[in-house]
């Protein structure tokens, strides 16, 4: 697949505010039902000794996997990577509702439309992109913080927000072998990242809580 | 017209739950009936319509898509030069707010008793007609002083409205819930000493922070740092303000962040300094103790543009005129000269050949053999007491952390300030923080700088920046502005002066005046905002006290506990998405535009210029010349018979206001709007040290600043000549304010704290051992005060508001997280739901407004304000007392105790699915209310 774009989200948590305009924009957008969201925002939880505490804000949607576990496990072949723009997406008219893939996500960031049975998740607004325009989380953003491109092209918003940071500052969601390509930029000087302890952070956003039926 | 039928799927997906929705229908939910539609089109295009948000008051752009008539999506609009596309939840939840089932549709009037829920739908005449005749009949038999308006300040555009409408009735009290605990204190003291504007992000004077990306790079000096003293712009008006300080600070902006809550901001600052709630006026003192102590004020600015070196009267505390000694004229003061070491008049300005090198600090024997301080003196020796360690152990802080604070304050001056948020608005030190404020910017010379907070860029029309004006406002001989005398007798108003500035009367002293009679008894109160029984502190005293009046009407776009349980008559009001409207984006003019009209609703303006039909048509002479344009004049506009007229007024205002244009009407400012009305240069350079431009009167002097000597006054002993006649430059003709807290005849000139009344600090005559812990409330950032409470994508975020105790403190109550709570305080109590967080200090509990419009149905309305509602907790009351000079009861800083509950409160609804009810509902569009009654 080394031809196919990687276009992604990528999400600068020093300038995320926490304001969640991006759950709304996308629900608003998308026509989300209550109770689901494919885009959440989980504060971490403010750690250290009061009052020289750190606390974070992380909108967590779909992470593009280069691996998809979601991709792997789908009976049908409704949920696919999309071979022009490289996107994980889910094909509806061919899904059964067997929610593996819910259970193989390790991030818990697919919905089950409970209406129509069958299991959805961030398009990364496709229906926009594709005509051109950002997705309505990116556009609607309060911090700037929400970006989105093609991490293999130098010139996309993704690739120049990236580029201004330092590695350190550079992290991805635990990686369990799924090769999670959406990134997040997080300087030390804001807060230390509270990823890289899978067994800590699991209860904050390794879950599909809320998500399963 | 058939019903439109809109493609989103949260349309169509409603048949889905038309169970739910006619389970929880009932009086409050039915009463569809079908009105004539008169705008939708049905031509299937989307049009994309620029217009601004009013979800909170920055009035973000947006661009609504409108489809046969439908509001169909919200978006930012990329082109406003302040939010650039940004949009937030509550701005984007516009469309769940105008389609709601809890829409108020048509007029309404109260079948059963008071309260009891039970309703029939009437027509617009007759609303007008029978509302008025109770107005006409008290006002025959005890004048105008029978009427109480109110309104909330946080959403409504037309927030002057209800003193509009008192100016044409003649008299009678009006007010509002923030006022004198948000934003009045800032409004007014701040400008009075600084002689420029107030400090507020929230309500719009700092625009400097928006220049940076905007003004050309080599024109603009972006600011170095920013102290945020109880301000959170991520979660105030989050597209422009928390986007634009985000901005800044990944810049490399330094920030200060003064809160009790960690907030993002707080989070992302420099440093944080966790104040304990109430304590603010003792870390300012600190820091001009600190200020003066290092020698670090601004030394040229303080001697030549400020008051500091001005004697003062040991007695009077005034500063000396040069005439009282002999010295020079009236409108001349006195300095103690250094180079013949003696008194001498000060003339404006500052004379420019040296002649004159006054004494800073220093007591001086005047030629009457009067000993007099400098102005700086005594602030000095008034400031001395609060070292960093004082305020440390007061405040509840560190004292490094206080001074690496001041210090990344002092270094980024005078491309630096200090925004003071609703914060300290909300304690009885309300008017002494904002002079604190005030004082420190000055103290370092960080006025009209570049990259300076306070900056001279005034709305043309103060206060604030609403065009629809009380009569009168700005013309004391106009034939329609309040008398005098009425306008003196306002409830409240000798003693907290400062109420004034915004035509506004005390609220405890209404609430008084409604129980006891005394000194006289309002019998009607007609009432524009959501929910005053959420909003209002100790809320059940404002619940008794209404229960009591002849009439109550309440004006809104929803049903709240206001309309349910105290209402008579309620007023279907327009959304934003409904309404015209016009405001200044930094140097552009921007519109709401009407996007769609539903039911009978209709903007609020046409609300009160009905009732002013309503009573001209009985007699009453005023309101008949309110409809006389030679009467009326063109500044204020007449008041209108259609929408139609109202909008060409906006149109006229903003035209002859902003582009010097006379011949504007609506259809003229919508054909270009938005659009500059001047540069961006031009915008920038009009406040940078503009003291020094000519005088308009004389063009040969500077024209310095707004205020009586003209120069900066952090000495402010104005506040003795408003206490005593009304006015700052002693010309008011009122009674001297008496009966104020602490004792005293005057309003101080410094800034002086006061321990909280209920203080957490044991051996203080305000500490009580039963309320160990101290509360405090601050905005969420998916809801504006009491809105949202009923918009499904809002509400699920946020079902019901969270307790957040620090884990110390969990401890030692015995609670867990998630944890169902009591909360209880001398006034009374409410429930809670435990968040452990190190987000605040120990002892330090932290919770939001609440209501429950679920509630509203059910066989206790009144629940719905009071199973979660801290202010049901706050003061309010006679034995707690009130700021001196604008009446400021408490909301923030009031002791509490905290015990677990059993359980949630029975009924609120926490479940994300249970709020699919209020989905978008199909609706007619009908015109609103204008096409179906026309006064």
């Amino acid at each position: 697949m080394p031809s196919m774009a990687r276009n992604c989200l990528v999400v600068n948590l020093d300038r995320c505010i926490g304001c969640y305009s991006c759950e709304v924009a996308c629900k608003m957008e998308n026509d989300i039902a209550m109770g689901e969201r494919w885009n959440k925002v989980l504060q971490i939880e403010p750690a250290g000794v009061f009052p020289d505490v750190q606390t974070y804000w992380l909108p967590v949607q779909c992470q593009q996997c280069e691996g998809a576990p979601c991709v792997h496990v789908c009976p049908t072949g409704a949920s696919y990577r999309d071979e022009e723009t490289g996107k994980v997406l889910v094909d509806k008219s061919k899904c059964i509702g067997c929610r593996y893939c819910m259970m193989a996500c390790p991030y818990g960031v697919r919905s089950w439309n409970k209406e129509q049975k069958v299991v959805e998740k961030c398009t990364m607004c496709s229906h926009l992109t594709s005509a051109g325009e950002k997705p309505a989380c990116v556009k609607n953003c309060c911090g700037t913080a929400r970006f989105y491109g093609d991490l293999d092209d130098p010139n996309s918003d993704v690739s120049k927000e990236l580029a201004k940071y330092p590695a350190e500052s550079i992290h991805h969601l635990p990686d369990v072998g799924n090769g999670p390509i959406s990134a997040y930029i997080l300087s030390p000087k804001i807060a230390k990242w509270a990823g890289e302890d899978v067994h800590q952070t699991t209860s904050k956003y390794m879950t599909t809580e809320g998500s399963v039926d | 017209m058939a019903k439109t039928s809109i493609s989103r799927r949260g349309f169509v997906k409603l048949s889905a739950f038309a169970g739910a929705a006619v389970a929880m229908a009932s009086a409050t939910t039915q009463n569809l009936m079908q009105v004539k539609p008169a705008m939708a089109a049905t031509t299937g295009e989307t049009q994309k319509i620029r217009t601004i948000c009013r979800a909170c008051l920055n009035n973000c752009g947006m661009v609504a898509h409108v489809r046969d008539g439908k509001v169909v999506k919200l978006e930012g609009d990329p082109q406003d030069p302040m939010n650039k596309g940004a949009a937030c939840a509550k701005g984007l939840a516009g469309i769940q707010a105008l389609y709601n089932p809890n829409r108020i549709k048509y007029p309404m009037k109260r079948k059963g008793e008071r309260g009891s829920n039970e309703w029939e739908r009437i027509s617009w005449g007759q609303a007008m007609d029978e509302i008025s005749e109770v107005m006409w009949e008290w006002y025959q038999k005890e004048g105008p002083k029978c009427l109480v308006t109110s309104t909330g300040g946080g959403g409504n555009p037309q927030f002057f409205s209800p003193a509009r409408f008192l100016s044409v009735w003649g008299g009678g009290n009006f007010f509002e819930p923030g006022c004198a605990q948000c934003y009045l204190p800032r409004n007014h003291m701040e400008f009075c000493l600084n002689g420029t504007a107030d400090t507020s992000l929230a309500d719009g004077p700092v625009t400097e922070v928006y220049l940076p990306g905007y003004l050309p790079d080599d024109k603009c000096t972006p600011t170095k740092t920013y102290v945020m003293w109880g301000v959170g712009p991520s979660y105030h008006g989050i597209g422009s303000t928390g986007r634009v300080v985000t901005e800044l600070r990944n810049n490399g902006m330094k920030t200060v962040v003064i809160d009790p809550r960690l907030t993002p901001d707080a989070a992302k600052a420099d440093v944080w300094l966790p104040i304990r709630p109430g304590t603010d006026v003792a870390l300012m003192l600190c820091w001009i103790n600190y200020i003066i102590e290092h020698d670090l004020w601004a030394k040229d600015f303080c001697r030549e543009w400020t008051n500091l070196p001005f004697l003062v009267h040991e007695d009077t505390r005034l500063t000396y005129r040069a005439s009282e000694l002999g010295l020079g004229g009236e409108d001349e003061y006195v300095v103690w000269d250094k180079k013949t070491n003696a008194a001498v008049a000060m003339p404006y300005p500052f004379p420019s050949d040296g002649s004159i090198d006054p004494e800073m600090f220093g007591t001086y024997t005047l030629p009457n053999g009067e000993k007099a301080r400098t102005a700086f003196q005594i602030m000095k020796e008034h400031v001395a007491e609060w070292t960093l360690e004082k305020a440390a152990e007061v405040c509840w802080l560190d004292a490094d952390k206080i001074e690496e604070a001041i210090k990344i304050y002092v270094e980024g001056c005078p491309n630096a300030g200090i925004s003071l948020g609703v914060a300290t608005d909300q304690t009885i030190n309300s008017a002494q923080a904002a002079q604190g404020d005030a004082i420190m910017d000055i103290l370092m010379g960080c006025i009209r700088q570049p990259g300076s907070i306070v900056q001279d860029r005034p709305c043309y029309v103060e206060p604030c920046n609403y065009v629809v004006q009380p009569f009168g406002l700005h013309h004391p001989d106009h034939p329609l502005r309040m008398p005098e005398s009425e306008a003196n007798a306002r409830l409240g108003y000798t003693e907290h002066k400062g109420l004034g500035h915004w035509l506004a009367s005390h609220i405890p002293t209404v609430l008084k005046a409604i129980e006891t009679g005394e000194p006289y008894r309002p019998r009607i109160w007609i009432e524009r905002s959501g929910n005053k029984l959420v909003m209002i502190g100790n809320a059940k005293r404002l619940y008794d006290a209404m229960m009591t009046t002849e009439l109550n009407v309440h004006m809104y776009m929803h049903w709240t506990t206001t309309s349910v349980c105290l209402a008579d008559y309620v007023l279907p009001t327009a959304e934003w998405l409904e309404t015209a409207y016009a405001q200044d984006r930094l140097n552009t003019y921007a519109i709401r535009r009407p996007c769609t009209q539903l039911y009978e609703a209709v903007d609020e303006c046409m609300h009160w210029s009905w009732l002013a039909a309503a009573l001209a048509k009985r007699g009453h002479q005023r309101c008949i010349d309110s409809f006389n344009p030679d009467i009326a004049g063109k500044f204020y506009g007449t008041y209108w018979k259609t929408y139609e007229e109202y909008k060409d007024y906006v149109g006229y205002f903003v035209g002859s206001f902003y582009y010097d244009r006379e011949d504007w009407n609506w259809e003229k400012f919508d054909a270009q709007a938005p659009s500059e009305y001047q540069t961006i240069e031009e915008y920038a350079a009009k406040s940078y040290n503009s003291h020094l431009f000519p005088d308009n009167d004389d063009p040969s002097k500077p024209a310095g600043f707004h205020t009586t000597s003209k120069r900066c006054e952090p000495y402010f002993d104005g506040n003795i000549l408003l206490g005593n006649t009304g006015a700052i430059d002693g010309t008011g003709s009122m009674e001297p304010a008496t009966d104020v807290f602490p004792k005293s005849n005057n309003y101080n000139p410094l800034p002086y704290y006061l321990e909280p009344y209920e203080s957490p600090v044991e051996g203080d005559p305000g500490y009580d051992a039963n309320y160990p812990y101290t509360l405090t409330q601050g905005r969420l950032p998916v809801f504006h005060h009491g809105t949202l409470r009923n918009t499904p994508y809002t509400r699920e975020l946020y079902p019901y508001p969270e307790t957040w105790i620090n884990p110390e403190t969990a401890k030692e109550i015995g609670v867990e997280d998630g944890d169902w709570l009591w909360l209880e305080s001398k006034r009374g109590k409410t429930q809670g739901k435990a968040r452990i967080t190190k987000s605040v200090a120990p002892k330090v509990i932290y919770q939001e407004r609440f209501w429950f419009p679920e509630l509203l149905d059910s066989k206790d309305p009144n629940r719905a304000w009071q199973a979660m509602n801290i202010n049901l907790l706050t003061q309010n009351s006679d034995d707690c007392p009130f700021n001196d000079v604008y009446g400021t009861y408490v909301l923030r800083g009031v002791q509490i105790n905290i015990k677990k509950a059993d359980s949630a409160p029975e009924g609120i609804w926490t479940e994300p699915e249970q709020f699919t009810a209020w989905m978008p509902q199909e609706s007619e569009n009908t015109g609103g209310g204008n096409a179906v009654y026309g006064a």
